[in-house]
């Protein structure tokens, strides 16, 4: 029996260490607005809606799970002051935070969590997220203060999971979800309270003077809705905007002015996303391992992280996020040698018999066509160098650009696709059991049909353990059974590339990305540019 | 002159009709549901997620029998909720139209303030240098890509010059603001998005006025008034200008579609929450009862717009009294 | 106007031979030569995949010119074929059909254009077709009018006193006989289409890469326009000089036509 418990201090102590050395910068006040801007409009500010990633932001702001993932990604505390880990892991027992309350001055209590997690298993409630709660055996309130979570069997994901936002009982209890004015009007625990929501236009949010950690040092964030990406910049350019994400191009030739140097701070670090070339293992042409394994040498991964994204990025060896516990540093990238693929494509049959340039194999060309979605700039381009350099060695490929939509009605649910250059986001829990078990071949993730015996049961294992250790080596193993069988091609993990505007103290770059001390950002009072009482 | 626009109303039944059966063919033909857009590629979305989703909007049952249902429902003037977030299809069009029609109305305004008079003044200097460099200037500023000249003016104006805002229709502050300060931040930020959408327009109206004139010029009733010795000044501006405006008319009413049709690409650039912007993001999630919504709701301005081009012709010309203008 | 027609000459020439002679060099990619400004080895400089942007400018327009002479075409077939019809059937058939015209002008054509196109997909012959099946009420209504004035010409009498069927009478003389204004404003079409196209790009939803067209290659120099200016400005100048052209040309046969006519 392993028991886990972290105390509260741990987090307060957090905080205090950042607080000390802000101080250092200046005195650290309150006021001044955020202003960012995001592509496309929140959908749903729900949390277990909030998919999209500009509703995920900002859901994130005004909600708080039972625990979270602090800078370095480790889980900490966060409505949940502490927990136990009970039973081999089949058992979690949380240990609410006292004194906690809704926005509207309603107490959280235990009451919201048994009510977050029904509506979450409730089938009326077409939430993507419902599968991680599905191996719950049994939600219990021991007191105000304690929930008891029981497991079926044990799922190492199962603590994170609760990482999902907490909703209040107290205003939801009997409405429909999908149709409620709370999506637009939400009163959550978080640093934030949404206070205006002009669609299509922006959503204001004012800093809680009451949120449990402490009232946030900046009294406004505000969120812009810009929909073309040029125009961002440009607003950015007139420091009407705080903060946005740079292009590869924007941060390595635009950025370089004594003016932007001066006013805006630039960060790199890797994102949390890999890209990949996915192949339909379904089609007699990937069926063959080595054909797999010869496109993925002939793909210039080096050159294409060069080119599209002027080399802020890194090689990618597999579904792992590198440099996490759960990545295995022994996988090399696979080595650049188009004429080695030459060769295992001949010894598996594919010769140029006509003379025309491109190979044949039974009189059937190697000609295949790879799918993106439509709006990213980056993944176009890498397309257009895999085409290139696999037309070297005698394959032919069309690029398809679709839209979403149609993306995974024709070419996802109906496999109609040969290979596809997409994008998973990695989520912190590293369980890569949706993308490739083969039982989620049909209707799920895993769109390229991969089965292997081993990687099931190596992904079965990984879930099952609960133990950082024992995961890592299954998880290593996986890595290199990928790597072996190569169902995708790994290609790239794309660098972040924020720039905040230089007023802004406090701004600190980890692993987690710069986002994770917002509420402890401030503007020394000297520099504030936004304010109320300044407007009037 | 009554019954004129009676029979013209009546007129318009058959025509509203074979616009919501296009408008709802149009999109329930397309591949991809609205349940794919919102699954966003989600791997936690399980395919019983997505069928509870196409329930609950009411996509499993036959075409016609959707069609049926929200037909009726228009008539009631419901336009149902939408699919992504749940809202009132009316709530989020109310929110997005005032934007888009102000726009509108206001370069439509500024195309025939400033097209007019220059397809007048072509006329009357047909054939000289005035007249050509007015047909090239107009004719260019139609050529040019619409987001292209839009770029160019805002990184002049907006970024270089930092006189006039980048995009957006309100500053930050604008809730704070006086009466008067909020008149002109509006004024200033719809400045290049109305400049942007008229001067493509301007070349169809001055052409046509030229046209429409030089028309006039031709008549019998003017070679009169210039024998009689009416000063030339007025035979131009009262006697040929009256006749050469009213087929005017009826064109502002025939450019409503394409104005609010080259508003999503203005709207994009500008960051402008209007019909545009509402129509491009509910195709890509496939949110049916909007794009149905927005397409009825702009076929039916437009119809509105021919009307009253219509009648105001009519009560302004005696002589049509029935039949159909074109 | 010599120059307009001048100048489509040399685009309309420069779409036909270009993908024969500058295909490959419009995909080859230089990774050394990104983002180059014009000289005398790339005239128009290059784009961040290090590709030729001369190159791919002419290529562009076989394609862009391509997809707007295939959508005028199919809206003057479409258009004229419709047209006819109800001007010489008249009655129900008049009715039904202009009624139907009258429904497809009331909608903004460039939202039905971005729904089908997003729906449907984004290929280049998609494209065209959808522009032309969008855009042919105009060259309906015109032909429909010159056909009521034709009907009752002697002509046409005299055809019809022989026995002639309608067919032949719609086919023979009517359309024939009603096409001059019908090429006018196909060539309108034709500018119309090659903006379109280029706004569809602009929204993610045009001609699919690595095929290049004027609205994409416009799109990807937008991509890097603080740093290549000549990456947007060639195919923006490409863009602006055909329309343009194509305008004049179209404006000037109309007013020809209606000179004529004035004068008969």
């Amino acid at each position: 029996m392993q028991a886990r418990s972290f105390p509260a201090l741990f987090g307060a102590g957090f905080f205090l260490l950042v607080f000390s050395a802000a101080s250092a910068a200046g005195p650290a006040g309150h006021g001044d607005f955020f202003v960012t801007a995001s592509i496309a409009e929140p959908v749903n500010l729900i949390p277990f809606f909030a998919t999209d990633s500009a509703s995920a932001q900002i859901s994130r702001l005004v909600f708080n799970g039972l625990v979270k993932y602090d800078k370095d990604l480790r889980l900490t505390g966060d409505l949940a002051e502490r927990w136990d880990v009970l039973d081999d892991g089949l058992v979690i027992l949380f240990h609410l935070r006292k004194g906690v309350r809704w926005q509207d001055g309603a107490p959280f209590t235990a009451e919201d969590v048994e009510f977050t997690f029904q509506r979450l298993t409730d089938p009326a409630v077409p939430t993507p997220y419902g599968g991680d709660f599905e191996k719950v055996k049994s939600l219990r309130v021991l007191d105000p203060y304690t929930v008891e979570v029981t497991y079926k069997e044990p799922f190492a994901p199962a603590l994170a999971s609760w990482g999902m936002g907490i909703v209040p009982r107290h205003l939801l209890r009997g409405e429909n979800l999908l149709s409620a004015g709370f999506a637009r009007k939400p009163v959550g625990t978080g640093p934030y309270r949404l206070s205006r929501w002009k669609s299509g236009e922006k959503l204001e949010l004012e800093a809680n003077p009451d949120y449990f950690e402490g009232r946030p040092f900046i009294d406004r964030y505000v969120c812009r809705i810009v929909p073309d990406p040029a125009t961002i910049f440009l607003e950015l350019l007139t420091e009407n905007l705080d903060s946005a994400g740079l292009t590869p191009l924007q941060y390595r030739r635009q950025t370089q002015s004594v003016f932007f140097e001066k006013t805006f701070a630039k960060f790199r670090y890797p994102s949390h996303a890999y890209t990949y070339l996915g192949y339909n293992l379904k089609n007699p042409l990937f069926s063959d391992r080595r054909v797999r394994k010869a496109i993925g040498m002939a793909i210039p991964k080096k050159e294409i992280i060069d080119v599209t994204l002027l080399g802020l990025g890194r090689v990618s060896t597999g579904p792992f996020l590198p440099g996490t516990w759960a990545c295995n540093p022994e996988v090399q990238p696979t080595v650049f040698d188009p004429e080695k693929a030459g060769l295992i494509l001949r010894e598996a049959g594919w010769r140029d018999s006509d003379g025309d340039g491109v190979l044949e194999k039974e009189g059937k060309k190697f000609s295949f066509s790879i799918l993106t979605n439509q709006g990213n700039e980056t993944r176009k381009m890498s397309c257009e160098i895999i085409q290139k350099s696999l037309r070297e060695i005698g394959i032919e490929v069309q690029i398809h650009v679709v839209e979403w939509g149609t993306f995974l009605k024709e070419f996802i649910d109906k496999k109609r696709f040969e290979a596809a250059l997409l994008a998973w986001q990695l989520p912190e829990d590293p369980d890569p059991y949706d993308i490739f078990h083969s039982s989620r071949a049909d209707g799920g993730f895993n769109f390229i049909s991969y089965a292997s015996p081993e990687a099931d049961r190596l992904l079965e294992e990984g879930r099952r353990l609960i133990s950082e250790n024992e995961r890592a080596g299954v998880y290593h193993r996986l890595h290199e059974v990928l790597n072996e069988d190569e169902p995708y091609t790994f290609l790239y993990v794309e660098d972040a590339l924020p720039a905040v505007h230089r007023r802004f103290r406090g701004v600190e770059a980890a692993p987690a990305g710069i986002g994770h001390n917002f509420i402890r950002w401030f503007v020394p009072d000297p520099e504030r540019r936004y304010g109320v009482e300044r407007a009037k | 002159m009554k019954s004129y626009g009676w029979k013209r109303l009546l007129g318009l039944v058959p025509l509203f009709l074979g616009i919501t059966i296009l408008s709802f063919a149009v999109i329930h033909l397309a591949p991809g549901g609205p349940s794919d857009a919102k699954a966003a590629f989600n791997p936690k979305m399980t395919a019983q997620a997505r069928d509870r989703l196409r329930e609950i909007y009411g996509l499993d049952r036959p075409l016609l029998v959707q069609y049926a249902d929200w037909v009726r429902r228009l008539a009631r003037l419901d336009f149902g909720r939408s699919f992504v977030d749940g809202r009132d299809v009316r709530e989020k069009i109310a929110e997005a139209i005032p934007v888009t029609l102000l726009i509108n109305a206001l370069s439509l305004g500024l195309i025939f303030l400033v097209g007019i008079p220059l397809g007048v003044a072509g006329a009357v200097h047909e054939g000289r240098p005035l007249d050509r460099v007015i047909t090239a200037g107009t004719l260019a500023a139609f050529s040019m890509p619409a987001f292209w000249l839009a770029l160019l003016l805002i990184s002049v104006f907006g970024v270089h010059l930092r006189a006039l805002p980048v995009s957006g229709v309100h500053s930050l502050a604008y809730e704070e603001m006086t009466w008067a300060e909020k008149w002109v931040d509006v004024a200033r930020h719809l400045l290049l998005p109305v400049l942007v959408s008229s001067l493509t327009g301007l070349a169809g109206i001055s052409r046509f006025a030229r046209g429409s004139m030089l028309d006039a010029l031709r008549q019998n009733y003017i070679r009169t008034a210039r024998a009689k010795g009416i000063p030339e000044r007025r035979v131009l501006y009262r006697h040929a200008l009256g006749n050469a405006l009213l087929p005017i008319i009826t064109l502002m009413g025939l450019s409503v579609p394409g104005l609010l049709g080259g508003s999503v690409i203005f709207e994009t650039i500008f960051s402008i929450p209007g019909m545009g912007r509402l129509f491009f993001n509910s195709v890509f999630t496939r949110d049916y009862p909007v794009i149905m919504g927005v397409l009825v709701l702009g076929a039916f301005l437009t119809l509105l717009g021919n009307l009253l081009a219509d009648l105001g012709t009519a009560a302004a010309d005696p002589r049509t009294k029935t039949g159909l203008l074109s | 106007m010599r120059i307009s027609e001048g100048w489509l000459v040399v685009v309309g020439l420069a779409a036909c031979v270009a993908p024969l002679i500058l295909a490959g060099q419009a995909q080859s990619m230089d990774f050394t030569h990104a983002l180059e400004a014009p000289s005398p080895a790339h005239w128009f400089g290059t784009d961040s995949l290090g590709r030729d942007l001369f190159a791919r400018t002419l290529c562009g327009a076989s394609v862009s010119l391509g997809v707007s002479v295939v959508a005028a075409l199919f809206s003057v077939v479409f258009g004229t074929a419709l047209g006819a019809v109800a001007g010489y059937c008249g009655g129900w058939g008049d009715r039904l059909l202009m009624g139907f015209v009258d429904m497809m002008l009331c909608f903004p054509t460039f939202f039905l254009i971005l729904a089908v196109v997003a729906v449907v997909g984004s290929g280049a012959f998609v494209i065209a077709v959808v522009i032309g099946v969008t855009s042919w009420m105009g060259t309906a209504r015109l032909v429909r009018a010159e056909v009521l004035s034709l009907r009752e010409r002697e002509f046409v009498l005299a055809s019809r006193a022989l026995g002639a069927g309608g067919g032949w009478i719609v086919f023979r003389h009517l359309i024939p006989n009603a096409l001059a204004p019908v090429i006018a404003s196909a060539v309108l079409g034709v500018s119309a289409a090659i903006l379109t196209e280029g706004g569809l790009s602009f929204l993610g939803v045009g001609v699919p890469p690595p095929m290049p067209s004027w609205g994409n290659i416009l799109m990807e120099g937008k991509s890097t326009l603080g740093v290549a200016w000549w990456a947007s400005f060639f195919p923006g100048m490409m863009i602006f000089l055909t329309v343009l052209s194509a305008h004049a040309i179209g404006e000037n046969l109309d007013k020809r036509l209606k000179g004529e006519r004035t004068d008969a």
